[in-house]
């Protein structure tokens, strides 16, 4: 049975599971430990409370002890303590074992990379990092973002996207919090490597509204997300005058002034209108989160006999008489509307 | 006032009249639909469309290639007549891209025979268009084909869709042209003489595709004691044989129901459980019992089973025979993989084309896969000399897997490499009887009788890297027991 067990442990080592990063993680705590235990002894007799191997050596001793209770949250917290002290290429290893175990893919693969990049790695572990990387690289999310506008700000469940070597934007890897100075921007059109599971996703641009899109991506996908950011309101306030102006907006008739409303940043055709009246036309510009007050004066007009209403309407309806006259006359003869062809765009014809 | 609104009244309407005089409705048209139940690309990548009157004259043919999954639903319209019922037949057939043979005409071959003996015919009938011959120069092979007839008959201004549903299980059943207009629908693949297809009104709705459905089915429970991931169901191209049959020089397609495979080879630790504790008997001199330390490269002797515990608890388990190798199969409620789910397992689930070897089409270097660890014929082998001689372990001493490249996208390990491996089925070429008369869904050549060759999958560590290519097919009597053989179960 002592057998089988140890056969059991090999198959859930390539699965991947619990079992087999202790097992992987039991071999580098040994070696870390012994590493710590000598530089301790030696150097802790001067300055036994202050010196910051020994507490290191104490933070990583927790986060094995921690690991052993699959505290794996903690055990992180104590390797991050001890990686602050001391930065050694095994406590990052085994930051990245922690973070593989909960769920935090991306932030693995970068203590991962930073671990192998790290000529102490002893070579067992590094095997062990290059074959999760490998595991972890098929199972993170990939999200061709395109945004209609380049937004100044992304935040992924509050965190901005850092960028790593490939050019790639990645979820994860910073603290919550507005984007640094220098916080890489990304453009209209970017990829992503996040985390399977739940997402927020919030987008910014001076002059449009926040965007908020909540996603929840399957381990491994790759997909592709498209987004708009729509243009911030602003206040448009019209009035005239005169008493029972119509006010019309881009040809969209409003009501009698005063007319107050809010509109979408942008460019704005006014008119406001009344009988007997010449016609008040303006162009407003309306920027994101401002106020315009348009106040129409309007004058009489003056009528001559072609703006009397029933000049123009005769001269209509005898135009009008002779045009449908001719059309009815001399029409081809009307034909169907053609079939749709489909997503082949083929139509078949009967001979 | 009211001259002027009756001059503009009697206007509208003369304008109103024009008008709606030179608008119609909608077209005569029905809007067909084709999707399918088969993966695409793997199975399915291009569609030819024959489209013919109902009197067999055949004045029209497109073809679709290099189709993937998202272009299904396909669909295309046939117009119809403001003034007379219109009616064309159309024969889509459905195959993978090149799966061609040289036109020789309809002729119609009830299946099986489709698959054993693709008649070449007189070369009818043709496609003239405008007195020019423009028959296209090739056809799909049937038996690698989804091949149905659809009536497509439009009353005059009739309107509407009709969804049509290429059945995995229909491939190889040919359809038969004028006058019969036959064609197999679904799964009892049996042909339905086409009746005018049922036109529906609403031309907008959009079917969810089915692509790629075909065998997927609820994963089987997990077996005890073994690690056995799900192998989810699908269809894929069955060989051809790296042998060369050829009678079907481009495979076959198959359907295999979701099932478990076992993630290695059965180890010496498993069967000295089985025997010891979960009660299971092989029988006298099922097994052969090897030596410490084994022979270093002799595939004869070198059975890794030993009398007590040692140190290759943890190889795979060699020199057993197929009856104890089935029937402990058998005792954890699971069997031997048939030829087909072993391929299927090795080439096709979860990939979108099939490949040469479990993690691709990269030949394997010495690392990658357990391969050419033998001296053949006095020549050490191509990995001998690099990485030793003589069978391993699978996992190290840490309890990670050797030779992790082999492994398929499901994490079973050694398909490839390792030990050659037992399957259910009976040694016989693809078309034998046998398999011929097998079923579309789950085919297998169960062995007749004791004495026939049993089929053997994948390469063993004494192997040349050439039988590690996935369709390679072998064979080994029933009562053979190699140092180069060893099985997994599955579990349906």
């Amino acid at each position: 049975m002592g057998a089988k067990k140890f056969y059991g442990a090999g198959i859930l080592a390539i699965r991947g599971t619990r079992g087999t990063r202790w097992v992987t993680l039991r071999s580098s705590l040994t070696f870390l430990a012994t590493i710590l235990t000598l530089a301790a002894t030696s150097s802790a007799r001067g300055a036994p409370s202050v010196d910051p191997k020994v507490q290191a050596r104490a933070d990583f001793v927790r986060g094995a002890d921690l690991v052993k209770d699959a505290s794996w949250a903690e055990a992180l917290s104590a390797f991050e303590a001890s990686y602050a002290r001391m930065p050694h290429a095994v406590t990052r290893f085994n930051m990245g074992i922690c973070e593989r175990a909960l769920g935090k893919l991306t932030r693995a693969i970068h203590s991962f990379r930073l671990a192998i990049e790290d000529p102490a790695l002893p070579a067992g572990l590094r095997a062990d990092a290059q074959r999760f990387l490998v595991e972890l690289d098929a199972a993170v999310v990939r999200v061709d973002m395109k945004f209609n506008e380049t937004p100044t700000v992304i935040l992924l469940d509050g965190s901005p996207l850092a960028r790593d070597r490939d050019g790639w934007f990645v979820a994860g890897l910073l603290p919550p919090g507005p984007p640094p100075l220098d916080a890489p921007l990304a453009p209209a059109s970017f990829s992503v490597i996040m985390d399977p599971g739940p997402h927020v996703l919030v987008a910014q641009r001076s002059g449009f509204r926040d965007l908020t899109h909540r996603a929840s991506m399957a381990r491994g996908s790759h997909i592709e997300l498209s987004l708009s950011l729509l243009k911030a309101d602003g206040l448009l306030r019209i009035s005239s005058d005169t008493p029972n102006a119509v006010v019309t907006i881009d040809g969209v008739r409003l009501g009698e002034a005063p007319v107050e409303l809010r509109k979408l940043a942008g460019n704005y055709r006014v008119a406001v209108t009344k009988l007997g009246f010449v016609t008040y036309r303006g162009d407003v510009r309306l920027a994101p989160g401002a106020t315009v007050e348009v106040r129409a004066r309007l004058q009489k007009e003056t009528v001559p006999i072609t703006r009397k209403w029933w000049f123009w309407t005769v001269a209509s309806v005898a135009v009008a008489g002779v045009v449908a006259t001719t059309f009815v006359l001399a029409r081809p003869a009307p034909e169907a509307a053609q079939p749709t062809g489909g997503t082949l765009g083929w139509i078949v014809r009967a001979p | 006032m009211k001259q002027p609104f009756s001059y503009l009244t009697m206007s509208s309407a003369v304008f109103a009249l024009a008008c709606s005089a030179g608008t119609l409705g909608p077209a005569p048209e029905a809007l067909i639909v084709i999707d399918t139940n088969l993966p695409s690309p793997r199975v399915i990548s291009s569609v030819r469309f024959d489209v013919y009157k109902s009197d067999g004259t055949w004045f029209e043919s497109r073809s679709e290639d290099n189709l993937t999954a998202k272009n299904f639903p396909l669909s295309f319209s046939v117009a119809g007549s403001t003034s007379v019922s219109t009616t064309v037949m159309v024969r889509i057939r459905a195959f993978a891209n090149g799966a061609l043979r040289n036109y020789t005409g309809n002729h119609f071959q009830p299946w099986p025979d489709t698959v054993a003996s693709p008649q070449a015919g007189d070369g009818l009938p043709r496609l003239i268009v405008g007195g020019a011959d423009v028959t296209p120069l090739t056809e799909p092979l049937p038996e690698l084909t989804v091949d149905r007839v659809v009536n497509v008959t439009i009353a005059p201004n009739q309107h509407g869709r009709a969804v049509v549903r290429l059945d995995g299980a229909c491939v190889g059943h040919m359809a038969e042209l004028a006058p019969a207009w036959t064609s197999c629908h679904a799964a009892d693949a049996m042909r339905v003489r086409e009746e005018p297809a049922t036109l529906d009104a609403d031309m907008n709705r959009r079917p969810t595709s089915m692509v790629g459905s075909i065998g997927q089915s609820t994963c089987p429970p997990a077996p005890k004691g073994h690690v056995a991931p799900c192998v989810t169901g699908g269809a894929f191209i069955l060989g051809p044989s790296t042998a060369g049959e050829p009678a079907m020089p481009k495979g076959r397609a198959v359907v295999v129901p979701t099932f478990r495979m076992m993630s290695t080879e059965v180890t010496v630790a498993q069967m000295r459980t089985a025997i010891t504790a979960d009660g299971f008997h092989p029988g006298d001199g099922s097994m052969g019992v090897g030596t410490v330390p084994l022979p270093p490269d002799d595939p004869n002797e070198a059975c890794t089973m030993t009398y007590a515990p040692g140190p290759r608890e943890s190889f795979a388990l060699s020199c057993i025979k197929y009856d104890p190798a089935r029937r402990y199969c058998n005792h954890y409620g699971g069997d031997l993989p048939t030829e087909v789910e072993w391929e299927f397992a090795a080439t096709s689930a979860d990939r979108d084309s099939k490949t040469q070897y479990p993690w691709g089409d990269t030949p394997p270097k010495c690392t990658d896969a357990i391969f050419g660890r033998a001296s053949l014929s006095g020549v050490p082998g191509a990995c001998a000399q690099e990485m030793g001689y003589g069978p391993i372990a699978i996992v190290d001493d840490n309890g990670l897997a050797l030779a992790a490249v082999d492994t398929t996208p499901q994490g079973i390990l050694h398909l490839a490499g390792g030990l050659t491996e037992w399957t259910r089925d009976a040694v016989a070429p693809w078309d034998d009887r046998c398999w011929l008369d097998a079923p579309t869904i789950s085919p297998s050549c169960a062995p007749a009788d004791a004495t026939k060759k049993m089929r053997l999958r994948g390469g063993s560590w004494a192997s040349p890297n050439g039988t590690l290519v996935s369709t390679t097919r072998l064979e080994g009597p029933q009562t053979a027991a190699n140092g180069g053989v060893g099985f997994r179960c599955v579990f349906r």
